[in-house]
Formats: structure tokens, C-alpha cells, sequence
């Protein structure tokens, strides 16, 4: 309880202090430094060194005792001017499915001569990229970050830290690069797209599937429906192959949140999106039509993009809510 | 299979060789197996990481232990005792490597690294050897850095770069903690050095026993006099007094035989024979720095008065140490050169001590000593007649021949060649033959002056042995027959008392006093000598005494506030120092031709609109701006290409024309076009 309370304080503090800012370049106000565990070790090392040197009187082990000594105390000077003076900015970010990484990219740069090794970019919970400005003065860092729920995501802190050059000491903060990831629905498979009875913008209904032209086999995937199966083929031993069909109508579907009345709001979304993905590997135009929303048919990458966000983003107005509710 | 965290290459090549320097000057005190384990394991590591071989597992592992364990015990017979102690910890160094899975487990082997570096201080602590154990310490700091670099790291020289860099920063503080951080002496008792052979003087003597000595040119002691430094004629170092004679060896009279209360006298403990000895007119007081001889026995000038602590009086008047001085010992004495030595007549028991000698030894000498000394009339008289028979037709030589049973028969009437321990075991037994008490002592004789410094430096080859001879009203008076032969041997040093074949034969091949006659060259070896003795009085004698005094000329009056203050503002100034260096921002490296030319592009199409994002790519700018506006499309790809082949293909030779180019360009539109 006490800890909460102290953890809800520190970061607030931390809120406060490190406000959320791209670029950020890092100085003394913004970084921490505190001994890590391999030199908490160290000074383990150190303290029986001199020991040994004072039982033994032995002047020259006292004077390597001293040395390490230094050594741990010149090693704060050094971790911390490994960060000291690096500028973190978010560069873009690449939109994700819920349930998989999200891209970020960062640039890290640094103004003057110095140098940077092994600077630790991560978050929390996702993978952790070491950056190095050697002889260079910029460099590009891509990031990943797994993501929960559709939507904007903020990814929250950033850690960056080092423990360049001797592991003796950790320097690190966490900063709040104003990061927003947009995530779409998870794509969730809903039926073999598109539904005949669903598409056609002037209202004229396809046929059903046994007016589909039959188009050739193809061999037979695990979730696909069995009645496609060609179970003549299979009986002669050829393996389980699919007859495939080709819907050769209207080239113009509308995507529609009434096709999956049966499903909650996110569950119709995430049929919606993997309709989205599907039809857009064909060259067919598509529309998508959600309470309040309306995109009208069109095709290509951004088209897509534009529709796919409005899938991420989309909110139902009162109205809806309440009729997915009832 | 599990998931392997492979030490990167640059971190495993630095501790490799680090581990190789820490180890390498324990060899010669190491049992070979382990050698011979060492580098095997080094290969089996080397195979792991190339991904030939695996790492070993538990068995083969728990196997190695045991089998180091157990003949490390078997080869020392003991694990409590600094030789097996060190052997422990480099086979634990060593095996540690096939171990070496984690981060964590390359940290545990480089902090083993520091202890072995420290442990090699614990057996030489020579100028060198520290220079050497502060290389380490680089090598050792390089494997940390490359441990803390990213994988992939392809510079392994500038890791050491760094160490070296790193470890200079840290000498200033270093030297400061070390002048004014508070010294405890030992806090308790530790192992010590136990099977290195015993220099110098040993306690029996011989024919042959000195004239090997003389041979080597280690050091004994130094001797730094407060006052004058005495003549080479003064300078008999009395160490040992030896007064038992078996026929051969001569050795120091039984502990037991004493019967006038303990041998030994402290401070604290004064005995009443101490009475015995009188002492008159000036005194010499001097510091010695003793070389560990792994013996008890100081070496001082007739007869000590005043000592350092942890110094015993014998009931012979000479100093023992507490313990074998198994390192660097230092310590002052206060000598009385005018002196008697129990001048009242001896009782009888201490006549048996000084006249004994083994009966069936040397028959004609026991004739001819009655002889002579009736002959002679005093016993003054009858020590001249043998000084001068000695003076007649012998030998001072470092290669006598080799003599039989009775040793001193056929010394004085056959070969009538020898060295030192020859004559005084000679004289001795013709003074005992003929009632006067008398004995051996050895110690050293003379010494050279470093006239850089001021100071003595006695070596191996000055051991010398003389007698000491107890008249009547005098007590004990120093004798040296060798004086009689080769008065050169107590004027001057050894080399001019011998041939000059013979003095090639004085101290080991690499003595450079062998070359005495080339100015230079001698000039450099006093030199190399003195900073020698500074590092010895100043760095490895640097004791709370030496604080104190250090600590009183810096701050007048010495209190624990005072000396925080000092280590606060030094420390505080030379971190500030070294904060400077690394944390002001480095000058901004000039940017090529070729980015230049690139820049001055950039801002051209920026004035027209067109600004490049932070950290764009340029060949991704290049995109943007022909999508933009297709009439520069030309252009702007021509001149990315360009840039690019400069700068990533190394084609500097197109910079001309990247320059021409960007000169020609233009981003506003040509209105009247």
C-alpha cells in the first residue's frame, strides 16, 4: 500500500520533472546515476584488496585498492557523459495490429566531438536497442513495442540508460517522447470474403456460392471450409485440394458493421479489418461504412491506411452504442 | 536447446590476454600441471566460442575441481599458507573460464583478475613489478569496457585505448588516498611467503659457504646514516656469532647454554647480562632496508644500543627480528663503536662455550697453536704471530681447492688458499688450540656508496666472516685475519682485494657494476639504484609515521577535519579536472567536402520550400522532393547519387564535380522560363 503510494508520488515527481518533449536533449537535470549490482561487487573486490594489502602491510596492493577505488569513483564522470548530452527525438512510428510489435523509430544524435557507446533505448516490456555514436553524429534506432488494445497507443516511458564504460554504474531516466503508435483491430478471420449476399452497391443481391465459377483447385489449408473440399480428388489419393471459386461480381463492395451483427463492437471491427486486408490484396475497390462514418470506395495503399485508422479509431456515437447494446 | 549468451568477441579477447598477464609472473612459482591446465582450458574456451566444442558439463566440471583441489593439496601438503593460497585462487581463475556462461560469470573472472594482480605485489614489490601489476590493471579495465560494449564491437583497441586512458585519470586520486587515507596496521595474522629459498648469511658456515655468496650480486640491505657514513675499514655489519665447531661447520652456540637468564633482551624485557657491555664516546645512528632474507637475523655495527620495535638483543650483542623477515624491513639502530664487551674475566661455563673444540680434528694444529702461543709469550703476541703467518705465503681467492678432513691442517700447511670463512674458521680454531677464547662471526663486510643519495648499498658479495677475540681487561675484540692477506678486501670492496680474473667472478651476469669501469654506464646504474631506494623509503616504507609527518608539513596542525577538508578540495579538484575533459562537449569534427557540398544542397531546396526532416535518409529526401516537384527530379537524384557515392562508396575523386553540380542547382522556379 505504502509502496503504491511512494511508486504513485516518484512517478507524478518524474511527470513533473521530465515532461513529455520531442526532441529531448539529456543533461544533468534529466539523468540518474546510482552504483550498479557489478559495482556493488566491485566494491566488495576493492575493500578486501585493501585488506589484504593492510594485513600484509604490503603498501603497493593498499595503492591498488586506491586505484580501483578511483577507477569506481572516475567511472561515475564516465557513465554519465555517455548520456550527458544526447538528444533523443521519435522519428515516426509504424502502425500495428493489436496483439503485435509496433514500429518506432528514434534518432539519437549528439552535437560536438564526443563519442557514445552502448546507449540502452527500451521500453519496459518491449525489445531493447543498443545505440552507438562512435563516428558518426546521428543514428537511427528502430524500436519495438507490443500493443494491447486498438487505437492510439502511448507506449509510456522510455528507458534510456547505459552502463558504459565499466558496468560499475548505471545512468539512465525515463523520458516521455510525446509517442503516439496507431494500432488497428486484430484481424479476425470472417468467412471467405467477400460474402456474396454483401457487396453491390446498387442493392442487387449476387448469387449464392453455387453460382460462382469454378475456377481451378488449389491445395486445401487447415480453416478452410470443407464443403470446398475436392473430395474426388482426395479419394483418388491427389491429396485434399479446394475447389476454388471466383465471385465475378460487382468489382465495388461496401464494408458494413451490420454484416456481424452477431459479434460485439470489437469483434465486428476485427472482422472488418481482416475483410480490409483481404479485398486488398485484389485490385477490387472498397468502401467501409461504420455508424458515423462513411469512407467512400477506392483502392490502394493509403486508401487502406485511411480506412484501417478509421477501424482503429472508430468510436460508435451514443446511438449505436446503444443498439450494440441492446 | 537453450539460448547461449555468447561473450562478445572483443570482451572474451581482452580477458583472454589479461588473464595471460595476471598470471604470467606466478609461473615460476606454479606447479607445471596448472600450467599446462591453464592453457588448456584457454583452448577449450577459444573452441567453445568459435562454436566447435561445448562447454563441459557438470561432471567433467565437478571432475576438474576435484582433481586441482586434490593435487594442489597433495602438491603443498597444506592449503593454509600463501603459496597454495595463490595457487587456489589461479586455479579457480583458471577454471572459471570453462564456467564463463553469463555477463556475470565474465565479471566474477575479471575481479579474480584484480586479486591476482595483487597477489603477484605480495611476492616482488620491485619498481618493475609494480609497473607491470598497473599494465594489468589496464588489460583487466579493457575487458570490463569490452564487456560493457555492444556486441559486434569492432575496434578492440580502442577499449584498451579507454583502459589506459581511464586508469591515468585515476592515478592522481589514487595518490592522494594513498598519501592521507589513515594506515591500521595488520589487522591480523596472515600467511607468508614460506618456500622461498633463505638469502644471505644462513646460520652454520662452512669452507665454501661465503665464497658462494660472494658470487651473487643480489641485495642484502641498505643503509642510510644519519651522520657520516664510517670508512670501508668501520663498515663490519655483525650478523651471526658462531661458537660451536664440529670439525667442518661452524654454527651458533646452544640456546640452553646460556645460564645467565634468557637470551633474548627487549625494551621491555631487559636481562641483567645486557650490563655486560660498556659503551663510550659517539654513537652512529642509521636506518636499514633490509632485503627479505626469510632469516631472523639484522644485520648492525658493533655494538647496538638503541633499536626499532619488533628488534631483539642476543646474548651475543646482535639484533634478531621477531620474525624470518619475509619482506622489506626496515629499521634504525644506534651503534657505539667504542665498547667493551664483557671485559670481566668469563666464568667457566662461558670459557667451555668459546674454547670449545671436537677432539680428534686437526692434530697439527692443535701442536703448533701450543707451540706458538708459548712461543709467543701473551696472547697478543701469539694473535700476531698468526696474523704474520698468515701474511707470509697465502691466497685470498674465490676459488680454494677443496679440502679434506682436517680442513684447517691442510688449509694452513697445504693449500694455503682461501677465502674469507677460511681464514677466521682457521684463526679461531689456532686461538681455541691455544686456550683463548674466540669465535666466529659473519656478517657483511663494507658496502658501496650511491653518491646520488648518500646511502650504502650492501650486497651478497660483501658477506665476509672475521673472529672476535676475548683478552684479558678488553673483553671481545674484532680480529680479521683476512685483513692480514688482502688488506684491499676491508680498504676498499672485495674486486680490488681479488684478480681481475677472479672479480668477473663476483655477482651474476646481469650486474651492470661489472662494467664500473664505463662512466656512463655506472653513472646509470647508481642512478637505476638510487630510485630504487626512494621507491623503497618513500613509497613501500610509506607507514602512519611517514603519514604523519607528510600530513603535519601540509596542514600544520593535524586533525581528522582538517585532513577531510584536504580530500575534499584535492579530490573535489581533480574529479572537477577530469569532469572538464569529459563532459565538455568535444569540438565539433569538421564536416567532409563532400557533407558540406550536401548541406549547402539541403538549404537550397529549404529556402524553396522543401526542408529535409531531422534525420532523413538522403536518398528518402530525394523521393520526397521529386514527388514534390518532378522538375527537379533530375537534379536532386543526380546529386544524392553522387553524394552517396562519395560518401559511402569512397569515390572522393567525384567531389568536383558533386561541388559543380550543387553550384548549378537551382530549387526556385524559373518564372520567365
Amino acid at each position: 500500500m505504502a509502496v503504491k503510494y511512494f511508486q504513485r508520488r516518484f512517478w507524478r515527481w518524474v511527470r513533473k520533472r521530465l515532461p513529455a518533449q520531442s526532441p529531448q536533449t539529456l543533461d544533468r537535470f534529466k539523468l540518474f546515476i546510482f552504483p550498479s549490482a557489478a559495482g556493488a561487487g566491485f566494491l566488495v573486490v576493492t575493500l578486501l584488496l585493501w585488506l589484504v594489502g593492510t594485513n600484509y602491510e604490503n603498501n603497493l596492493v593498499i595503492g591498488l585498492a586506491f586505484l580501483l577505488t578511483s577507477l569506481f569513483v572516475v567511472s561515475i564522470l564516465h557513465t554519465f557523459g555517455n548520456l550527458s548530452g544526447v538528444t533523443l527525438r521519435a522519428l515516426d512510428s509504424v502502425p500495428a495490429f493489436v496483439g503485435e510489435d509496433a514500429e518506432v523509430t528514434l534518432l539519437v544524435s549528439a552535437e560536438g566531438g564526443r563519442q557514445y557507446e552502448n546507449i540502452l533505448l527500451g521500453w519496459p516490456d518491449g525489445s531493447t536497442v543498443a545505440a552507438n555514436l562512435l563516428d558518426s553524429r546521428e543514428t537511427r534506432c528502430k524500436l519495438f513495442v507490443p500493443t494491447r488494445e486498438r487505437g492510439w497507443m502511448d507506449p509510456g516511458r522510455l528507458l534510456v540508460e547505459t552502463y558504459y564504460p565499466l558496468g560499475l554504474m548505471r545512468c539512465w531516466t525515463w523520458l516521455d517522447l510525446d509517442i503516439r503508435v496507431l494500432v488497428y483491430p486484430r484481424p479476425i478471420y470472417g468467412g471467405k470474403v467477400p460474402p456474396a449476399e454483401a457487396v453491390a452497391d446498387d442493392g442487387s443481391l449476387a448469387a449464392d456460392h453455387g453460382s460462382e465459377d469454378f475456377n481451378g483447385l488449389k491445395a486445401y489449408r487447415p480453416g478452410e471450409s470443407l464443403r470446398h473440399i475436392a473430395w474426388k480428388h482426395y479419394a483418388r489419393g491427389q491429396g485434399l485440394h479446394t475447389k476454388d471459386f471466383t465471385a465475378l461480381v460487382d468489382q465495388r463492395l461496401w464494408l458494413d458493421w451490420e454484416f456481424f451483427d452477431r459479434f460485439d463492437k470489437e469483434g465486428r471491427l476485427s472482422r472488418l479489418c481482416y475483410w480490409v486486408l483481404e479485398i486488398s490484396k485484389t485490385q477490387n475497390e472498397y468502401g467501409l461504412r461504420l455508424p458515423g462514418v462513411e469512407i467512400r470506395p477506392g483502392k490502394g495503399l493509403e486508401h487502406k491506411q485511411q480506412v484501417l485508422k478509421a477501424l482503429a479509431l472508430f468510436a460508435p456515437p451514443a446511438r449505436a452504442a446503444r443498439q450494440v447494446a441492446a | 536447446m537453450k539460448l547461449v549468451y555468447q561473450l562478445p568477441r572483443n570482451s572474451l579477447a581482452w580477458l583472454l590476454v589479461a588473464q595471460a598477464a595476471a598470471i604470467a609472473p606466478h609461473i615460476p612459482r606454479l606447479p607445471v600441471w596448472l600450467v599446462g591446465a591453464w592453457l588448456f582450458v584457454v583452448a577449450w574456451r577459444v573452441q567453445v566460442f568459435r562454436g566447435v566444442w561445448a562447454f563441459p558439463g557438470a561432471p567433467v566440471k565437478a571432475l576438474l575441481v576435484i582433481v586441482c583441489g586434490a593435487s594442489l593439496l597433495f602438491g603443498y601438503g597444506r592449503f593454509f599458507g600463501l603459496e597454495p593460497m595463490v595457487a587456489l585462487l589461479l586455479a579457480a581463475f583458471v577454471l572459471k573460464l570453462l564456467e564463463m556462461h553469463r555477463r556475470r560469470d565474465a565479471l566474477v573472472v575479471i575481479y579474480l583478475g584484480f586479486f591476482t594482480c595483487s597477489t603477484q605485489l605480495l611476492f616482488s614489490t620491485t619498481m618493475p613489478a609494480a609497473v607491470y601489476a598497473l599494465l594489468c590493471v589496464v588489460l583487466l579495465t579493457a575487458a570490463l569496457i569490452g564487456l560493457n560494449q555492444s556486441e559486434g564491437h569492432k575496434q578492440p583497441l580502442r577499449s584498451v585505448q579507454l583502459a589506459a586512458k581511464l586508469v591515468l585519470q585515476c592515478l592522481p586520486m589514487m595518490v592522494l588516498l594513498f598519501l592521507v587515507l589513515p594506515r591500521l596496521g595488520a589487522l591480523w595474522s596472515v600467511p607468508m611467503q614460506q618456500s622461498a629459498a633463505s638469502t644471505g648469511v644462513s646460520d652454520s658456515m662452512s669452507p665454501g659457504d661465503i665464497t658462494r655468496l660472494a658470487r651473487s650480486g643480489g641485495l642484502a640491505f641498505r643503509v642510510a646514516f644519519d651522520g657520516a657514513v664510517p670508512p670501508p675499514s668501520q663498515r663490519y655489519w655483525r650478523g651471526l656469532v658462531f661458537s660451536r665447531f664440529d670439525g667442518r661447520r661452524w654454527s651458533q652456540a646452544r640456546i640452553a647454554g646460556f645460564r645467565d637468564g634468557p637470551v633474548l633482551a627487549t625494551p621491555d624485557n631487559p636481562q641483567p647480562w645486557q650490563r655486560l657491555v660498556e659503551v663510550s664516546g659517539s654513537s652512529r645512528t642509521y636506518e636499514v632496508i633490509m632485503e627479505p632474507s626469510h632469516q631472523p637475523w639484522l644485520f648492525a655495527l658493533a655494538t647496538p644500543r638503541d633499536y626499532s620495535t619488533g628488534i631483539s638483543l642476543t646474548r651475543d650483542f646482535r639484533l634478531v627480528y621477531r620474525e624470518p623477515v619475509g619482506k622489506r624491513l626496515r629499521y634504525r639502530v644506534t651503534s657505539y663503536p667504542d665498547y667493551r664487551l664483557e671485559a670481566q674475566p668469563l666464568p667457566d661455563w662461558r670459557l667451555r662455550q668459546e674454547l670449545q673444540l671436537p677432539d680428534d680434528f686437526n692434530p697439527r694444529a692443535r701442536r703448533q697453536a701450543q707451540e706458538w702461543y708459548r712461543d709467543a709469550g701473551s696472547t697478543e703476541a701469539y694473535v700476531e704471530r698468526l696474523l704474520d703467518y698468515y701474511n707470509s705465503d697465502f691466497t685470498y681467492t674465490l676459488e680454494p681447492p677443496p679440502l679434506g678432513r682436517d680442513s684447517v691442517d691442510e688449509f694452513l700447511w697445504g693449500t694455503k688458499r682461501g677465502f674469507c670463512e677460511h681464514f677466521a674458521g682457521s684463526f679461531v680454531f689456532m686461538l681455541r688450540a691455544a686456550g683463548v677464547p674466540a669465535r666466529v662471526v659473519v656478517g657483511y663486510l663494507g658496502g658501496e656508496l650511491n653518491p646520488l643519495e648518500g646511502y650504502l648499498q650492501v650486497r651478497q658479495y660483501d658477506a665476509h666472516a672475521w673472529a672476535e677475540v676475548w683478552l684479558r681487561g678488553r673483553g671481545w675484540v674484532r680480529v680479521d685475519p683476512t685483513g692480514a692477506v688482502a688488506p684491499e678486501r676491508i680498504e676498499a670492496d672485495l674486486r680490488s682485494a681479488l684478480s681481475e680474473q677472479e672479480s668477473q667472478l663476483v655477482s651474476g651476469v646481469l650486474a651492470l657494476d661489472r662494467y664500473r669501469a664505463i662512466a656512463w654506464l655506472n653513472r646509470l646504474r647508481l642512478q637505476w639504484d638510487a630510485l630504487n631506494y626512494r621507491w623503497h623509503r618513500r613509497v613501500l616504507g610509506y607507514d602512519s609515521t611517514m603519514q604523519a609527518g607528510l600530513l603535519r608539513q601540509l596542514l600544520g596542525e593535524v586533525s581528522p577535519l582538517r585532513v577531510a577538508l584536504l580530500v575534499i578540495g584535492v579530490g573535489g579538484a581533480i574529479l572537477g579536472l577530469i569532469a572538464l575533459r569529459v563532459l565538455l562537449k568535444g569540438r565539433k569534427p569538421r564536416p567532409s567536402p563532400a557533407t558540406r557540398q550536401y548541406q549547402r544542397f539541403v538549404r537550397k531546396l529549404s529556402r524553396a520550400g522543401l526542408a529535409r526532416a531531422p534525420g532523413e535518409p538522403p536518398r528518402d529526401f530525394a523521393r520526397r522532393v521529386a514527388t514534390r516537384r518532378p522538375d527537379l527530379e533530375q537534379a536532386v537524384l543526380a546529386i544524392t547519387d553522387l553524394y552517396e557515392r562519395i560518401s559511402y562508396a569512397g569515390q572522393a575523386a567525384l567531389v568536383p564535380e558533386l561541388r559543380r553540380s550543387v553550384a548549378r542547382f537551382t530549387a526556385t522556379r524559373n518564372l520567365f522560363r
